[in-house]
């Protein structure tokens, strides 16, 4: 109940301070005026235990209980002060988030430039998600008169495909003492691509020396056999090795090469029957297989087409379009 | 998820260590068996920290913290009260460390943990104490700051360096808050008294108590005169008077309280401030006589002073006296009458040797001298008296004739009320050691004295102390100077051979007599006086809690500045400060550079984006570089900033 209240209360506050500006331009520093600061549960509690110890120090007229007491509570009141510090004047710059397949976890990654005393068990997480988990990260102290810069990053579980944000992100500290919790809020619009699924189902890749999207089966005679190798789930049975099954070797699967210089295109068209994330999953496969393979792949997708070709860099065009399809807005 | 991993080896090796830190002072007053649960509790919680194990089950903790309550009652034969609260506290924080799971447990771990630490001040408020304190509240700071590092595990340093700094910086708010906090008076509410055995003064007296006493070398109480030391001799410190003569011994009876000292003074006031150690008991000391009464203090007929709570603290209290008195000349017959029983079954040789000796000198006066006569003639004083049986009195006079105060004055009233002659026992405190640097008085048990008062017709109350006849010197110079070196064993006097030690001694004294001044003797009065040294004569609380909040404030923000200046460079390197200027120009004019790009792919962009501003800008990155990452030189930055400069005025 009180920390639903809470935050909401948060989520208030963080409203407020964003009426205006989404994204915002990095990089962020976390001046005064961002840093909000209040008593932690365990700091209610404290001030609990001093109301105690101020109570027993007058009953018993105990001098030094008076001290003691006001030890504390001077401790506490300073620890305020350093809790504040831990975040203050840290410049914070959105980093890089690298590609992922979905259903595996991004890294979002943060810039923190500190200009100062080193910060310790400074945390992010997601502000717009209640019982975010959060992750910590220590920040080094300035060198001379450089400002460091140290990477805080939080992983983010992607469960749908195309540009993912982690939407506004709550930086916070209990550090030293836990008696105040400090925190502030950014929002840099960062984003994560996420790749679809790939689909192990599609089964070998569609070679076919005529390639012009008619099928995604190869025609015999068209190919020469290369190789044997292990049955995966997928094949189609007209690939198998019916021989060698019956001179229990096992279940193998015929592969086999063009010789001809015919290109591999992956076509969304020709996956009939199939739903339009089912088809991304299983294209996403073949990108993948084809780019193991070292073979030259085309991608056709409805109103897009990526000329063959093979690498890094044309492997994650083809993926992006894949991630991207029918979102783009 | 997150708090389990706070319970490592390492927090949990400082916990145990700061709770066994604030537990060791207790250990002395807890019984055997709540210190091998405690210390089983804990090893047993290293061992769960150490191998990952689990905690142990609810119902043997239960089973456990109940067996633990019924061995504390079968012990204490109650379940509330101090000695048996600080003992169940112990036993179970160390039982709730065992079970501790998340960090939160350990969080409220820590903060009983400071409830612990406050108990020890039940027992003693010494400087020692004190110290040890500061040390407690370190270690526990520093363990704090151990649970709040998450995933990281700081180092030792990492631990005691920041936890000092934090109560460094805590300290100037501390003084404020402890020395503007409102002081109260009294307690919140009362609590049952459990008193503890303290040397002292014990409110009866038989042969050998006050012998015994002054073995003791413990601080009686410290006085500060307001003009010189009276002469040692004038020096008689009231504390109870004994007028009930029963058995062996004399003891003290309820006598009323009067409103104001009803004696005639026959000589100046003496103004003089006792600050007195704890006894436990009601009296307080004063000269004879007191004239003027503390406040929450009264007087009673026999001009002893009483508190309204038992003197459990170090108390201070101004207070003023006669030394030159006539007390009791209208003293009524019926009143009288009290101090003339005795027990007439045993000493029956005391009791006939009055009755002749009263025949023999019918005017008391000369009874008194003739009797103190016989004592100087005929009796040693020592403070190892040979033991005495029933008729103590008799053996004493007749027989051993060795004896300490406590014979004298007792065989003396005795023989006064045999002979007809009103008279009582009065303890105390006689003389005292003045220390040359704060010029105090300093008294100790040492000094423990019982001397008696006879009533005489016109003269009223009058002061006979037999000590005196037997032993002048222990009244004129002091009791170390009357028993010789084997009297009083590790006195100052002792010291006497080693000057420098015997300075060191005082040196230590005056320290003390500060601490207890300022800070374990610091109440309401002291409060008062110390805004009365600055001109405020007379202070409320309402004016108190204004300056309260005015100087935690300002120790709070100096401090604060201190803290945030320590720790946060808001200046940038001048290299810095120029490239970001020269970045700010460009940006106004439509080009911004992305954060993480470096100086010469914002200069290609340049080149590509904004051909006019190229060649200027080649040359201000160029200075760039060679400013920002070559070696210094001054140079490089002069030439750097000229150019931004000369880009900007384009």
């Amino acid at each position: 109940m009180l920390s639903r209240l809470g935050f909401t209360f948060r989520q208030r506050i963080s409203d407020w301070i964003f009426r205006a500006r989404i994204p915002e331009s990095p990089p962020v520093v976390l001046t005064q005026r961002r840093i909000f600061i209040l008593p932690s549960r365990t700091g209610l509690f404290f001030a609990f235990v001093l109301f105690l110890l101020l109570v027993a120090s007058i009953n018993y007229s105990l001098s030094l209980g008076y001290m003691l007491t006001f030890l504390l509570a001077g401790i506490g009141g300073i620890s305020m002060l350093h809790t504040f510090r831990n975040l203050a004047q840290l410049s914070i710059a959105p980093g890089k988030v690298d590609p992922v397949f979905c259903g595996d976890i991004a890294e979002f990654h943060l810039v923190l430039h500190n200009s100062g005393v080193g910060r310790f068990s400074v945390g992010l997480k997601r502000a717009q998600l209640q019982n975010a988990v959060p992750s910590f990260g220590d920040i080094a102290p300035h060198k001379g008169n450089n400002a460091t810069s140290t990477n805080l990053v939080l992983p983010m579980a992607m469960d749908r495909r195309g540009t993912v944000g982690c939407g506004r992100l709550e930086i916070f500290t209990e550090y030293p003492v836990g008696l105040f919790h400090a925190w502030s809020y950014v929002d840099f619009g960062l984003t994560g691509l996420v790749y679809p699924k790939p689909d192990a189902g599609a089964g070998a890749l569609p070679i076919s020396a005529s390639g012009h999207g008619e099928g995604n089966m190869p025609i015999a005679g068209d190919e020469e056999f290369q190789s044997l190798r292990a049955y995966r789930p997928g094949d189609t049975l007209r690939q198998i090795a019916w021989k060698a099954l019956a001179r229990e070797q096992g279940l193998l699967v015929k592969e086999f090469g063009t010789t001809t210089s015919a290109d591999l295109w992956l076509d969304y068209a020709a996956l009939e029957g199939l739903g339009v994330e089912q088809r991304l999953s299983r294209l996403t496969w073949w990108v993948l297989e084809a780019q193991r393979a070292m073979l030259p792949y085309g991608l056709k997708l409805p109103g897009l087409s990526i000329q063959p070709s093979m690498g890094p860099t044309h492997r994650d065009e083809c993926l992006r379009a894949l991630a991207l399809h029918g979102l783009t807005s | 998820m997150l708090n389990q991993t706070a319970l490592t080896l390492a927090n949990v090796t400082w916990l145990l260590s700061a709770m066994a830190f604030v537990i060791a002072p207790h250990v002395e007053r807890l019984p055997w068996w709540v210190t091998s649960v405690c210390v089983m509790a804990g090893a047993w919680r290293w061992w769960i920290a150490r191998n990952g194990l689990r905690t142990p089950a609810w119902w043997l903790m239960g089973a456990i913290a109940l067996a633990i309550m019924i061995g504390a009652f079968a012990e204490y034969r109650r379940l509330f009260g101090r000695e048996v609260g600080v003992t169940l506290l112990i036993v179970m924080l160390c039982l709730k460390m065992l079970e501790m799971k998340m960090k939160r447990d350990a969080m409220v771990v820590i903060f009983l943990g400071f409830f612990l630490a406050l108990t020890n001040f039940l027992y003693s408020q010494t400087m020692a104490m004190g110290a040890y304190m500061f040390i407690s509240v370190w270690i526990f700071i520093a363990t704090l700051i151990g649970f709040n590092r998450i995933n990281t595990e700081p180092t030792i340093r990492e631990r005691l360096v920041p936890s000092a700094w934090l109560m460094l910086q805590a300290i100037p708010m501390m003084l404020v808050l402890f020395f503007l906090f409102p002081r109260l008076t009294g307690p919140l509410w009362s609590m049952p008294q459990e008193a503890q055995a303290r040397t002292g003064l014990s409110g009866s007296m038989s042969p050998g108590d006050i012998s015994k006493l002054s073995q003791s070398d413990a601080l009686a109480f410290r006085v500060e005169f307001d003009g010189p030391v009276p002469n040692n001799n004038d020096l008689y410190w009231r504390g109870p008077v004994l007028g009930t003569q029963l058995g062996r011994g004399w003891q003290m009876f309820d006598t009323p309280p009067i409103l104001a000292a009803d004696y005639v003074a026959e000589g100046p006031l003496t103004n003089y401030r006792v600050t007195l150690q704890p006894h436990n008991k009601h009296w307080l000391f004063a000269l004879d006589m007191p004239a003027s009464v503390p406040a929450d203090v009264f007087m009673l007929q026999d001009y002893q002073l009483r508190s309204q709570r038992p003197v459990d603290n170090v108390r201070a209290y101004d207070v003023a006296s006669h030394l030159q008195y006539r007390a009791g000349t209208l003293t009524s017959n019926l009143e009288l009458q009290r101090y003339l029983t005795f027990n007439r079954r045993i000493n029956p040789r005391t009791i006939a040797y009055a009755g002749t000796m009263r025949e023999k000198y019918p005017d008391p006066k000369v009874l008194i001298e003739e009797l103190m006569r016989v004592y100087n003639r005929e009796f040693t004083y020592t403070f190892e008296p040979p033991k005495l049986g029933e008729n103590s009195v008799d053996e004493f006079l007749f027989e051993t004739k060795l004896g300490f105060c406590e014979h004298y004055a007792g065989s003396f009233a005795l023989i006064m009320r045999a002979a007809g002659i009103p008279a009582r026992v009065v303890t105390g405190y006689q003389g005292g050691e003045v220390n040359p640097i704060t010029r105090q008085l300093i008294v100790r048990q040492a000094e423990a004295h019982a001397w008696t008062e006879v009533w005489l017709e016109d003269l009223g109350w009058l002061r006979v102390d037999p000590t005196f006849a037997v032993s002048p010197l222990r009244i004129n110079r002091g009791i170390s100077a009357a028993l010789g070196p084997v009297g009083v064993f590790n006195t100052i006097a002792e010291a006497d051979v080693f000057g420098l030690l015997k300075q060191a001694v005082f040196a230590w004294d005056a320290i003390n007599t500060e601490w207890n001044r300022w800070v374990v003797g610091f109440n309401q009065d002291r409060q008062q006086s110390l805004f009365a040294g600055f001109g405020i004569p007379k202070v409320d609380w309402q004016t108190l809690v204004i300056w309260l909040i005015v100087g935690v404030f300002t120790a709070g923000g100096l401090v604060g500045m201190l803290v945030l200046a320590q720790g946060l460079r808001h200046r940038k390197p001048p290299v810095v400060a120029a490239y970001d200027r020269f970045c700010k120009q460009l940006a106004r004019s439509g080009l911004t550079r992305q954060p993480d790009e470096g100086p010469l792919d914002f200069l290609s962009r340049i080149h590509e984006q904004r051909a006019d501003a190229y060649p200027q800008a080649k040359a201000v990155i160029e200075a760039y570089i060679v400013a920002r990452y070559a070696p210094p030189s001054a140079t490089a930055l002069e030439i750097f900033i000229k150019s931004v400069r000369s880009f900007r005025k384009r």
